[in-house]
Parts: structure tokens; C-alpha cells; sequence
């Protein structure tokens, strides 16, 4: 009856796309299918982008801070549906750990190429580490000048944002921030990410 | 590399002009790069007063891209040779630029007075959009690579005014990318003594 069609639809679902038990071969599948550019574009027009915010916001760090994570937010409200499309992606994760497994392996992988680890879990399984073997499309020829550094200028925060602004969309809150950045004298890239609660879950306001 | 190495060696950390300069090779997907933009074309709408400022800024932001393109392509492309001539500087951009930026060399470079050339290109790929309105779109990517050409052309000695028009084809549903670069005075004389 229905729930038989149902499981044939879904056991073709893995067959076409891997599997959602391998979000290695979908990333990888999903970044070899997608139309690509130069990477120096993208570091150079980000580039382009955090200088006029800084210079909108007369070098004041917060400010430039939150602004790019609020643009990242933006990109990732509206990246989501491109990403669902993309990956034929018909169901929820089952976790939050798959849904960072997913995050990692396929998302970062399809949209800029990035192979990254996930790691470190906490032990309810609601805190955990992305590491990334580098961030060059967003970092490649910068280097901060003392100052911003000083004053925690977090270049890559739009990164931050748009998984944050994703995964709002479909409903999961976040923290996500580089506990390790290289700009800043680290030795790596590594963004903690922390399970907040999902939206529907929330009290509603009016009584 | 070898002097980041000897740093290394003496402990200290190399500075970014010490490190092999990437090849170039890498890349995003066209959405990643296509979501940016339309970002930082989100960005600059809400701030701007018109439209005219709109492009201005996005030409700014252009700018800065073609000023470090010219140093990174000098440098890996050019063995670090300037280009001193108009025609040089032209065909670089024409070429080593777009191919860089834009994966193709661009489609004509035309002369329209002795100060004013076009580039011409059917298809930036920076106009294949993603939920920002068409009607805008391409007018915001033809200000932005007017800016990369800019300021490239502003860096390597030879000052102009550049800015983006839409030109219909025949034959063709979408409008060409045209590139107006008007020279400054300076450059043509200089050509004039160089040997025309």
C-alpha cells in the first residue's frame, strides 16, 4: 500500500544518492556535479566586501562583526533551499550529530570545496568540533594587520552565520563559532558548533 | 619559499609575501561565489540613495579585486613585467584577467576613439544569479567588473573612467556586457611619446 510505496521510493533515494549513511559520497558527489568558478574570485570579492564594511563601520570590530554575521545569516536562510535541492534531501536528520555530519561532509564540500572533519563531541552529543584542513577560499592572500587582531576581528564570521542562518531555516538553533583561527596566530581552523534547541520546540509567546 | 623556510629555521613566523604564492587552480561552486555577490549587492541597496550609488560602490568593490588581481597575475603569470603600453595593458586584461576571473578570455576589445575602448563579453559569469531580481542583476555585474577593470588599469599606470552598458545582440536573447574605458589624457600622451 502506501507505506510499500513509500520504502521503494526511499530505498531508491539511497541508491541515487548514496545513502544517507555516507555524507562523504554525497558531499563529494554534490561538489563534482556543480558548476564551478576560481576560488580568487570568491577570496577576492570577500575581501572587497569586509573592507567596505570596515569602512562603513569607521574600523570599529564589533560592528564589522556583526554585520558579517548577519549577511552570512541572510546568504544561509536563502543557501538552504539550493542545498535541499541539490542533495535531493527528502528527510530530517535523525541528530544532531548527523545533522553536523552533514554540515561538514556534504555542505562545506558542494559550496566551497572544503574537506573538513567532525569531531570532539561532547557527551550528550549536542557540542562539537568542524576542523578544517584550511580556509583558503576565504583566507588565502590575508593576513590581519596587529590591530584587528588585537581587537578580535573575526574575518570568517559570514561563514559562521550562514551555517547558523541554514540551519535556522529548517528549524535547528545554533552556536557557531571558530574556536581556533589561523588569521589570529592559531595553528587551524575549528568551528565549534552548539545545539541550542529546535524552533518548534520553543514556548510560543502568546499566552 | 625559501626565505620562509630560513625564518622558520630562525623561529620567527614567515609574513604572507614570504609564502609561495598559490597557483590559482582551486575553486567554489558558481552558487557559493553567486550568493556573496548578491549579498554584497544586498548590502550596498540598503545603503545607497540610487541607483547610481548602487553601482558606484559595487564598481569600488571591483576595484579592489582588480588591484590585487594585477599583482598576483604580474607576478605568476608575467614573471613581474609591466605592461607600459595601452595595447599591453589591454590584451592583459582582455586575456590574463578574464581568464583568471572569469574562466574564458573575453569576447571583443574594440576601439571606439583614440581615449575610449570596449571590452565586450556575451555572458559574465557573474550574472547567473540566484534569487536577486534579473532586471538588476546584470546592471550590478557589469558595475562590479568595470571596477575589477579599473582598478587594474588605475595600478598599472594608465588612469581611466570605466563603466558597464548593455548592448543587444542579434541572434542573442541576452543583452552583451560592454566595458567602456575612457583614458585620461595623460596616458595618450605618454603613448604619443612612447612611438604610437
Amino acid at each position: 500500500g502506501h507505506a510499500g510505496a513509500r520504502g521503494v521510493a526511499m530505498a531508491s533515494h539511497r541508491t541515487r544518492s548514496g545513502g544517507r549513511g555516507n555524507p562523504e559520497h554525497a558531499g563529494n558527489a554534490a561538489w563534482l556535479a556543480t558548476e564551478k568558478v576560481n576560488a580568487e574570485l570568491f577570496t577576492l570579492t570577500y575581501g572587497a566586501l569586509v573592507m567596505q564594511v570596515m569602512r562603513d563601520c569607521e574600523d570599529c570590530v564589533e560592528e564589522v562583526n556583526k554585520r558579517l554575521d548577519k549577511m552570512g545569516v541572510s546568504i544561509g536562510s536563502r543557501l538552504i533551499e539550493d542545498f535541499l535541492a541539490k542533495t535531493n534531501t527528502t528527510q530530517r536528520c535523525a541528530s544532531f550529530k548527523e545533522t553536523c555530519e552533514v554540515v561538514a561532509l556534504v555542505g562545506l564540500k558542494m559550496f566551497l570545496g572544503l574537506t573538513c572533519v567532525v569531531t570532539n563531541w561532547s557527551l550528550e552529543n549536542t557540542e562539537c568540533d568542524i576542523l578544517f584542513e584550511h580556509l583558503n577560499p576565504f583566507c588565502e592572500f590575508v593576513e590581519l594587520p596587529d590591530r584587528f587582531v588585537q581587537d578580535d576581528l573575526k574575518y570568517c564570521q559570514l561563514l559562521c552565520g550562514v551555517v547558523r542562518g541554514a540551519l535556522l531555516a529548517i528549524g535547528t538553533k545554533t552556536e557557531c563559532e571558530f574556536v581556533s583561527d589561523k588569521l589570529k596566530g592559531d595553528e587551524t581552523f575549528v568551528m565549534h558548533m552548539k545545539f541550542l534547541g529546535n524552533v518548534e520546540d520553543e514556548y510560543p509567546f502568546e499566552d | 619559499a625559501r626565505r620562509a623556510r630560513a625564518m622558520q629555521r630562525q623561529g620567527q613566523t614567515p609574513s604572507i609575501v614570504d609564502r609561495p604564492l598559490p597557483k590559482g587552480r582551486s575553486e567554489v561552486s558558481l552558487s557559493a561565489f553567486s550568493f556573496l555577490f548578491s549579498e554584497l549587492v544586498q548590502y550596498h541597496r540598503t545603503r545607497a540613495s540610487s541607483i547610481a550609488e548602487l553601482e558606484q560602490k559595487l564598481s569600488e568593490a571591483g576595484e579592489g579585486v582588480g588591484s590585487r588581481m594585477l599583482e598576483v597575475l604580474a607576478h605568476r603569470e608575467k614573471s613581474n613585467r609591466r605592461e607600459i603600453r595601452l595595447q599591453g595593458i589591454l590584451q592583459f586584461i582582455n586575456t590574463n584577467v578574464w581568464r583568471c576571473l572569469f574562466g574564458k578570455v573575453a569576447d571583443s576589445l574594440e576601439i571606439y576613439n583614440d581615449d575610449e575602448y570596449v571590452l565586450g563579453d556575451k555572458s559574465l559569469v557573474v550574472n547567473r544569479y540566484i534569487s536577486v531580481p534579473k532586471d538588476l542583476g546584470d546592471l550590478n555585474c557589469g558595475a562590479f567588473a568595470a571596477g575589477v577593470v579599473k582598478g587594474v588599469l588605475r595600478d598599472a599606470g594608465f588612469p581611466a573612467e570605466v563603466s558597464a552598458y548593455y548592448a543587444e545582440v542579434d541572434g542573442q536573447r541576452t543583452p552583451k556586457t560592454n566595458i567602456l574605458m575612457k583614458f585620461a589624457p595623460e596616458v595618450l600622451e605618454r603613448e604619443k611619446r612612447l612611438g604610437a
